[in-house]
């Protein structure tokens, strides 16, 4: 075994005439089916990096450089190389790298521990590497279960744990969203009318009965787009995303009254309710802050009430 | 200790035992967490009573277990990056031997803050080598001497391996080399199949 192939087995003799002398036992491996020799050295691989060159003394004048070589046979490796001259017009070697491509190399042509130098830092290389993935994969795992948990967290903090509606945080951001978005949207908010007798006569399980009811209404008379919020008590608020048009806000709501009339059966008794409803439309103009919304869609809910209950106003400027 | 460690035992048990006998050795301490964190730190103390817990519950010696889960941690399926890392340290059982030498380092640089007390190799011949433990965790020798013998079946070596008695408060495990190319050991390649991660960490 000659000096070089100990030190840099990857590495290739070349004559003054660019043609290969002997291989290196790594690099002879990586090129398969080992080729007669002599052969020139850009026969069998493509100078990339700095600059493509096709004659040797093109290549000679880049000695001491850094180089990238592409195999040319599949499948087609990238190399990294410097080329060295020998004394007195004798020649040259070149000795190739795998540079961080290396784990595919390896894999590729089956390399092991003996086609690198003793000195070599690729075992490390290829060492860390897979250190370093099993270590993001247990972070990763982490990070998605602390995800999860991050989530399961956030849903209770925003819902309503007796109805499963939102609460009032979420629709603060609902609200701030939409009307930073400039969409034009709907802000309903419904008042169930005799629920406090409900719960005096019948107790707070027929209250809580009747609560459940209530939302699983408000949810089926609304899409999946549009949100439904427990304000607390028996107060409740919707917002439709991009919907304004005042006929068919009014048909829903009436929709919505006349099925919280219908009776609701508990143990051996039957409670009533019936709602009163106060809208106000958001045009993409409008620059109301959710507060403002808020307080103008429960100005006309107050008209709803003091006009007899059980029917729904629309909010007007100046009308309140 | 990381909390590595300590999932380490907690595979192993649930992988050698069975759900049902961890249940009932983390019901024997409050602190005993039925599912460690691998990345958190935990008290070093936590873990010694792991060991004695599990030891108890299996009604078995300490040495005796911690040395199946140092077989466990290199040969079971789940454990394969940890084999795979340590056998980079060489191509043959002898070299894997003398790279024990860098495992401080070697661990430090995969996971810092694994803090493995701290070892090295001695070569007494050809055939003999000692592995010196510093005695920081208890029963730590008993799980190298799981890891050692299950590599050399790895490798394929015939080996011999006893602890020695303690000298100057070092643990001493003997490795005697009978055939280094006993069998032909199981296939170990630079970059296995799918070496771009996806293995538990089984450390």
């Amino acid at each position: 075994m000659s000096v070089f192939d100990i030190l840099c087995p990857c590495h290739a003799q070349l004559s003054q005439t660019g043609h290969i002398l002997h291989l290196g036992p790594t690099l002879a491996k990586l090129l398969g089916d080992t080729p007669a020799l002599p052969v020139r050295l850009l026969e069998l691989f493509e100078l990339r990096r700095p600059h493509p060159a096709a004659s040797m003394k093109v290549l000679f004048a880049l000695a001491g450089q850094k180089l990238t070589f592409r195999l040319r046979a599949a499948p087609h490796t990238d190399l990294k190389a410097v080329l060295a001259l020998l004394p007195s017009g004798q020649g040259a070697v070149v000795n190739f790298s795998f540079g961080i491509a290396i784990q595919n190399v390896v894999q590729r042509h089956s390399l092991t521990h003996s086609d690198f130098a003793g000195t070599d830092l690729a075992i490390e290389m290829l060492y860390l590497l897979e250190a370093k993935n099993a270590a993001m994969e247990a972070s990763r795992t982490l990070n998605q279960r602390l995800q999860g948990a991050k989530n399961a967290a956030e849903e209770q903090a925003f819902t309503d744990t007796l109805t499963g509606l939102k609460n009032r945080r979420t629709l603060n951001l609902v609200l701030a969203r939409l009307s930073e978005a400039k969409v034009p949207f709907t802000v309903m908010q419904l008042d169930l009318d005799y629920f406090k007798a409900v719960n005096d006569t019948y107790g707070h399980a027929a209250g809580d009965h009747v609560l459940q009811v209530a939302a699983r209404i408000l949810v089926e008379e609304t899409r999946a787009e549009d949100t439904v919020v427990r304000l607390g008590g028996d107060e409740f608020a919707l917002v439709f995303y991009n919907v304004i048009n005042a006929t068919r806000l009014a048909k829903l709501s009436q929709r919505i009254i006349e099925r919280l009339e219908q009776p609701v059966p508990f143990q051996n008794n039957i409670c009533r309710i019936s709602g009163s409803i106060g809208i106000v439309v958001f045009d993409r103009r409008s620059e109301a802050s959710p507060e403002v919304m808020l307080e103008q869609s429960d100005q006309a809910l107050y008209a709803s009430k003091k006009a007899g209950r059980a029917q729904h106003s629309f909010f007007h400027c100046g009308a309140a | 200790m990381l909390g590595l460690v300590n999932k380490a035992i907690e595979n192993f048990t649930i992988d050698s035992y069975g759900d049902q006998l961890w249940q009932d050795v983390v019901q024997q301490n409050t602190e005993f967490e039925p599912c460690f964190e691998l990345m958190l730190k935990y008290p070093d103390r936590l873990t010694f009573d792991l060991c004695a817990a599990l030891a108890a519950a299996l009604k078995r010696p300490q040495v005796d277990v911690l040395e199946d889960l140092g077989t466990y941690l290199v040969s079971h399926k789940n454990g394969q990056t940890l084999r795979r890392l340590l056998r980079f340290g060489g191509q043959s059982y002898e070299e894997f031997l003398i790279s024990l030498d860098e495992l401080n380092e070697r661990s430090e640089i995969a996971l810092s803050g694994l803090a493995l007390p701290a070892l090295r190799i001695e070569r007494h011949s050809g055939a003999l080598y000692h592995l010196v433990l510093a005695q920081g965790w208890p029963g730590f020798e008993a799980v190298m001497i799981g890891i050692l013998r299950a590599l050399a079946d790895d490798y394929g070596a015939q080996v011999w391996i006893e602890p020695i008695d303690p000298l100057r408060g070092m643990c001493r495990i003997e490795i005697k080399m009978l055939d280094a190319s006993f069998s032909a050991g199981l296939q170990f390649t630079l970059a296995a199949a799918g070496a771009a991660g996806g293995d538990d960490v089984g450390l």
